[in-house]
């Protein structure tokens, strides 16, 4: 019975194929020039993304590339389907379309890359702006340009004199654009990290330290119009200390803070229209806060299992994933952790022929 | 809507009938179109479904019906539903294609997904009935792309 051949309509294969992992389907390409056309058709690719598949995790700590503890520094990837190490990369972001951007500072200059884990394409760049002066984070994001379908990488540089330059990377051209931005961007002393992904419907956004205690703020960047934005965080009596860090919580941009000067609770606060924020919970919470994915923070207990925390539901789920290093950043010997969804987003250049699918 | 049950009878391509509660058989959007455009006589022919499909949708309609029924209990059928012959799969995606019934059609969609995933594309080609129009050197430059996908 098992051997039975069937003639399935396009629109069903087409179905099928939806529902298949990336891993699957690169292989599939081979099957057929119909098949293979599809798969590679952009269209495709976005509505595979939409698909129910639950999850990847991608776990990596940051270390030496040789035992004497010497060399550069590379991300290592800990998965025994997927091995990936990346010689000199540090940090990571993302991710957006199943696509992260890792990058490193060494003495003035950033080096980052693009990479997609499911298809291991990875596209290295240089950054053709200083690295930042005073603070170590660096105003660095990335995301698709829904006007053009382009998946592009953000750089803002603060030079001295509060002369802000930035850079925009365009996959499709393959080039740097180099500007002044016009609208003003607000004097920050660091760039916090963000909890997962900070980027939604065309716009990466960053938590920033004022030029005192007291001030944050947030900052927006519009990859189609290319241009900063911005915006007033939720509450003026939130201290810059106590504002955590952005995430992407049930497909809203929120921020994280802590709620008491005790540090013992915690609010989220999502932004429903620039400058208007709702705060949708308070918590408590006594374990680490690793990411954050749909509405789930994701966090550590016994200092080594992976827990999902939903801050909708106040449930809590033990996710199957243990590491000694769990309860500790990746780049201080710790092991680093983001859910995300694997995609079969390229950012190859356009070739003409995809344009008119 | 009126208060009493209203009955269609379904008639399969082997000539069997199946007369079932029209807020049931209305998950197929193929025959609630049917009824909405008031095409429905006595029968509605069903020339793309086998008798022996339209058991197993029935069942998958009826218990997709049951008031009151739980996530998990849905979950559980929706598991042992599609534990069936590859012949019977891919018969039921046909049905489900046909009556138009979306729910059904995703399910079956992800089972045959999760069943084909590991296969290489010969099997495929084999299973789907797919001519491999590649030449050698074309097929051996796709797979050259990511090799590690074939490993």
């Amino acid at each position: 019975m098992d051997d039975c051949v069937v003639h399935f309509p396009e629109d069903i294969q087409k179905d099928i194929l939806l529902r298949c992992p990336v891993k699957s389907l690169l292989r599939f390409k081979c099957v057929s020039k119909s098949w293979c056309a599809l798969i590679k058709n952009p269209k495709f690719v976005q509505q595979h993304l939409k698909n129910r598949s639950p999850p990847q995790l991608l776990a990596y700590t940051v270390g030496t590339s040789n035992d004497a503890g010497r060399g550069p520094r590379s991300i290592t990837l800990i998965s025994e389907e997927n091995p990936q190490t990346f010689i000199g990369m540090t940090h990571l972001i993302g991710s957006v379309d199943g696509l992260f951007l890792m990058y490193r500072i060494i003495d003035t200059m950033i080096s980052c890359a693009l990479w997609n884990p499911a298809t291991r394409e990875v596209r290295s760049l240089q950054i053709p702006l200083p690295a930042p002066i005073i603070f170590d984070a660096p105003l660095l994001g990335f995301g698709l340009d829904p006007v053009t379908n382009d998946y592009k990488i953000v750089y803002s540089h603060c030079g001295y004199w509060r002369k802000y330059t930035a850079a925009v990377y365009s996959c499709s051209r393959g080039s740097w654009r180099i500007f002044k931005p016009k609208e003003p961007v607000p004097f920050y002393t660091d760039v916090k990290h963000s909890f997962g992904t900070a980027y939604l419907n065309g716009s990466y956004y960053w938590l920033l330290r004022g030029g005192d205690q007291r001030n944050y703020t947030i900052l927006s960047f519009e990859f189609g119009s290319e241009m900063f934005e911005e915006i007033e965080g939720p509450d003026r009596n939130i201290v810059s200390t106590f504002a955590l860090g952005l995430m992407l919580i049930d497909d809203s941009i929120a921020m994280l803070n802590y709620t008491t000067y005790t540090m013992l609770a915690y609010d989220i606060w999502a932004l429903i229209q620039p400058g208007v924020w709702n705060k949708i919970v308070t918590f408590e919470l006594f374990t680490p806060i690793k990411t954050c994915y749909d509405s789930s923070l994701i966090t550590v207990v016994n200092d080594s299992q992976l827990v999902s925390y939903n801050v909708r539901t106040n449930s809590m789920r033990y996710l199957g994933f243990q590491h000694p290093g769990l309860s500790r950043h990746a780049i201080l010997g710790g092991c680093g952790v983001s859910y995300y969804k694997e995609s079969l987003v390229t950012f190859k250049q356009q070739e003409h022929e995809d344009l008119d699918h | 809507m009126s208060s009493s049950t209203k009955f269609l009878t379904l008639k399969t391509n082997d000539k069997e009938e199946f007369v079932l509660d029209e807020a049931i058989a209305i998950r197929s959007q193929t025959i609630k179109n049917m009824v909405e455009d008031d095409c429905v006589s006595n029968v509605i022919p069903l020339p793309n479904v086998d008798s022996k499909t339209m058991i197993k949708v029935i069942e998958y309609w009826k218990k997709h019906s049951e008031e009151g029924i739980s996530k998990d209990k849905l979950m559980d059928f929706d598991k042992a539903f599609v534990k069936v012959d590859q012949s019977i799969l891919y018969a039921l995606i046909l049905a489900a294609n046909f009556l138009n019934d979306a729910e059904m059609l995703d399910m079956i969609c992800q089972e045959v997904a999760n069943r084909i995933k590991g296969k290489t594309p010969e099997e495929i080609r084999k299973e789907f009935n797919i001519e491999n129009d590649f030449t050698p050197e074309e097929e051996e430059e796709i797979r050259n792309e990511n090799v590690w996908a074939f490993e």
